[in-house]
């Protein structure tokens, strides 16, 4: 168990959450934010009272980030956290140089966000979060909310909660997965200055893209990357030649590990799939093609026992004990390299699929939407994600260039099959600006 | 009100006026002051202009950087045929940015880059010193930045150091490993000292000393605590 007890309480960092630390540096970290959008306005007195109860149950959010002479290690943070006004742009990053707390949450009109940093959960674990804060912020306004699947904010946090769970089915015989060696397309365009990160969500109804879907043959997450690949595939079509057009595509998705291990902790427990297009012809493929390329792809690769290789591969590594000798300056320039070649470099597009909310039925009379956002990644310049609530289905694309070909194409093309799009985002021009 | 893109026959949210998609302009309605305002608000805030010139600030320190550096390699060269001044500009630059540049644009807490800022001054009088004699091996009597600066800007530092734990005494954990570092880079010299003259000046006796007091001081005032922050610190 990583938590020390009767000690100021601090902890180490997850096998996974490792390499987020190292990989950052002053200007940029790996941040996320789950949000839902309410369907009254969010009352700023009452929600700090809800997350002043629900942080007592989970004690590992409110930490900071610090600096060992081997590896970093989250301590808990001294300050009760506050909640503040939305007044930057999303996923901006967190001042681990000045011991700000790994997690933040805030309000804007009718949103409840939560930006938290990799280094201390994952898109489940921070859903799971902000649903309990839901939950306490809707009883405080008196409304009656069964508890449901959630986890009760007025339940003591159990040991389980904390647990490394890459450690736990980290098997030392098993084998492991071979780290993969290509570069992957990526878009091109105007980049924004550092720091702007342009977000575009689009709606369409959730029983209507699951027909689609389905009367193609494949899951709505199949379906989903094969539009994305059709899109990018196109857009290389007719992209100069150059090194970066003649490179694959591929879409790298992430998994919640909790699917296949079992598992409570609500730190990071993920994993990640490369669904790499595979091209056999020189002549042109027709969506049909690639969708059914990349579902064959996905279905090798999205199972248990790739998964079970990729926890042994990462957590072998951890345990080695050449690797835990190193100073964690010399690591760190060793994780930089490595992030770049394992995550930015290998993928064109990072997709996250939520999947559909799991809350109380009667969330749906108060929560509008769901919005998850990827902040930036450090080389790769978009990240897509899935959310799914109340026969809503929000798809998020967060850019740090100019160009909006991706999402322009993506919602165009779901439209052309008959989907109607609802499309909001902080990067159209707002009125009175 | 929801109105469609004319491109993209997409609906566009209410706060906008352009679609993100393709940037076209959508025509709404006139709205009078009757108009009830839409049940549910998806608009984002707007952003002040602050990250946007920070980051150009950021660029602007960072293209003069190397602009002058690289300028300054070039006419020593072209104007010489040998590079000799041009080092101090890269190092002057590398100082300033170690120390106060980045201190400021981070915004990082002086008193535990004091550390930084001790090993730095050290390392500035030895660069004066073999600029001076045209060499870094230089003998005990004229090594004045190993017998004399280097101390005092050690002990400087830890008293400083020791001076900021006691002001903020109920927080002085947090400067606790800051002087530790310093407490144990007093061997420094020692060892340098040992190395190259087999003798070690009483000046860097005393720093050693007081550096071993400093941590023994810590281990015993602060005892659990500490040994917590250390385990913390070196945990394998």
């Amino acid at each position: 168990m990583n938590r020390i007890k009767n000690t100021e309480e601090w902890f180490k960092l997850d096998n996974a959450s490792k390499i987020y630390p190292a990989s950052g540096n002053a200007r940029w970290n790996a941040v996320y934010r789950v949000c839902a959008v309410m369907k009254d306005r969010v009352d700023r007195e009452v929600l700090q009272q809800a997350l002043d109860v629900v942080i007592e149950r989970f004690p590992s959010y409110n930490v900071i980030l610090r600096r060992g002479f081997f590896w970093y290690f989250l301590q808990g943070a001294t300050l009760r956290p506050v909640v503040t006004r939305e007044k930057d742009y999303p996923c901006r990053k967190f001042d681990i140089m000045n011991r700000e707390p790994l997690f933040r949450v805030m309000y804007s009109g009718n949103r409840i966000m939560a930006e938290f940093s990799h280094c201390i959960s994952d898109g489940n674990a921070s859903i799971n979060f902000l649903n309990t804060l839901i939950l306490k912020y809707l009883h405080l306004l008196g409304k009656k909310v069964d508890r449901g699947p959630l986890l009760h904010y007025n339940d003591a946090p159990k040991e389980e909660d904390f647990e490394d769970s890459y450690s736990r089915y980290y098997d030392p015989k098993g084998s492991k997965t071979l780290p993969e060696n290509y570069s992957a397309y990526h878009l091109q365009g105007a980049k924004e200055i550092k720091g702007v990160v342009n977000v575009t969500h689009g709606e369409v109804a959730t029983d209507k893209l699951l027909e689609l879907s389905h009367s193609a043959g494949v899951t709505l997450n199949e379906y989903i990357i094969g539009v994305l690949a059709y899109v990018l595939y196109t857009k290389r079509k007719y992209d100069a030649v150059n090194k970066n057009s003649k490179r694959p595509i591929s879409i790298q998705y992430s998994v919640d590990l909790r699917h296949y291990f079992p598992s409570s902790t609500v730190r990071m427990f993920s994993g990640f799939v490369n669904t790499l297009l595979k091209e056999t012809s020189s002549k042109d493929m027709t969506f049909e093609e690639i969708l059914d390329a990349m579902a064959k792809e996905s279905r090798t690769r999205c199972n248990k026992e790739n998964f079970q290789n990729f926890i042994n591969s990462n957590f072998s590594l951890e345990r080695n004990w050449l690797i835990r000798a190193v100073p964690l300056s010399i690591k760190n320039i060793i994780m930089k390299i490595a992030y770049y070649n394992q995550a930015d470099r290998v993928s064109s597009l990072i997709v996250t699929n939520m999947g559909r909310m799991n809350v109380p039925k009667e969330f749906n009379e108060y929560v509008d939407r769901y919005e998850l956002i990827i902040g930036p990644q450090k080389y790769n310049n978009s990240t897509m994600t899935i959310s799914s609530f109340n026969n809503k289905t929000v798809f998020t694309f967060v850019k740090t260039i100019k160009n909006s070909y991706l999402e322009r194409e993506f919602f165009r093309f779901l439209q052309d099959k008959g989907l109607e799009i609802f499309v909001s985002g902080n990067n159209g021009g707002r009125k009175n600006d | 009100m929801i109105d469609k893109c004319p491109r993209c026959n997409v609906k566009v949210d209410n706060n906008l006026t352009n679609c993100p998609l393709c940037g076209a302009y959508i025509e709404r309605e006139e709205e009078d002051n009757n108009t009830p305002l839409p049940a549910i608000n998806y608009g984002y805030p707007k952003v002040g202009k602050s990250i946007v010139v920070r980051e150009i600030f950021f660029r602007i320190f960072l293209y003069a950087f190397l602009i002058s550096i690289g300028i300054c390699f070039l006419v020593n060269f072209l104007a010489t045929e040998r590079i000799f001044w041009a080092y101090h500009i890269l190092f002057g630059w590398t100082v300033f940015w170690f120390t106060i540049g980045r201190s400021l644009f981070f915004h990082l807490d002086f008193r535990k880059q004091i550390f930084w800022y001790s090993v730095f001054a050290a390392i500035i009088c030895f660069y004066i010193q073999s600029m001076i004699y045209g060499k870094f091996v230089v003998t005990e009597e004229q090594n004045w930045a190993l017998v004399w600066a280097t101390p005092a800007f050690l002990l400087g530092g830890i008293a400083a150091l020791f001076a900021f734990m006691i002001i903020g005494y109920k927080d002085w954990i947090r400067l606790s490993m800051p002087l530790t570092a310093m407490c144990v880079v007093t061997c420094v010299p020692v060892i340098m000292s040992w190395f190259m003259y087999q003798h070690i000046h009483f000046m860097i006796y005393i720093c050693l000393a007081v550096g071993i007091i400093t941590l023994l001081l810590m281990m015993v005032f602060g005892r659990e605590k500490y040994f917590l922050e250390l385990k913390k610190k070196f945990f394998l």
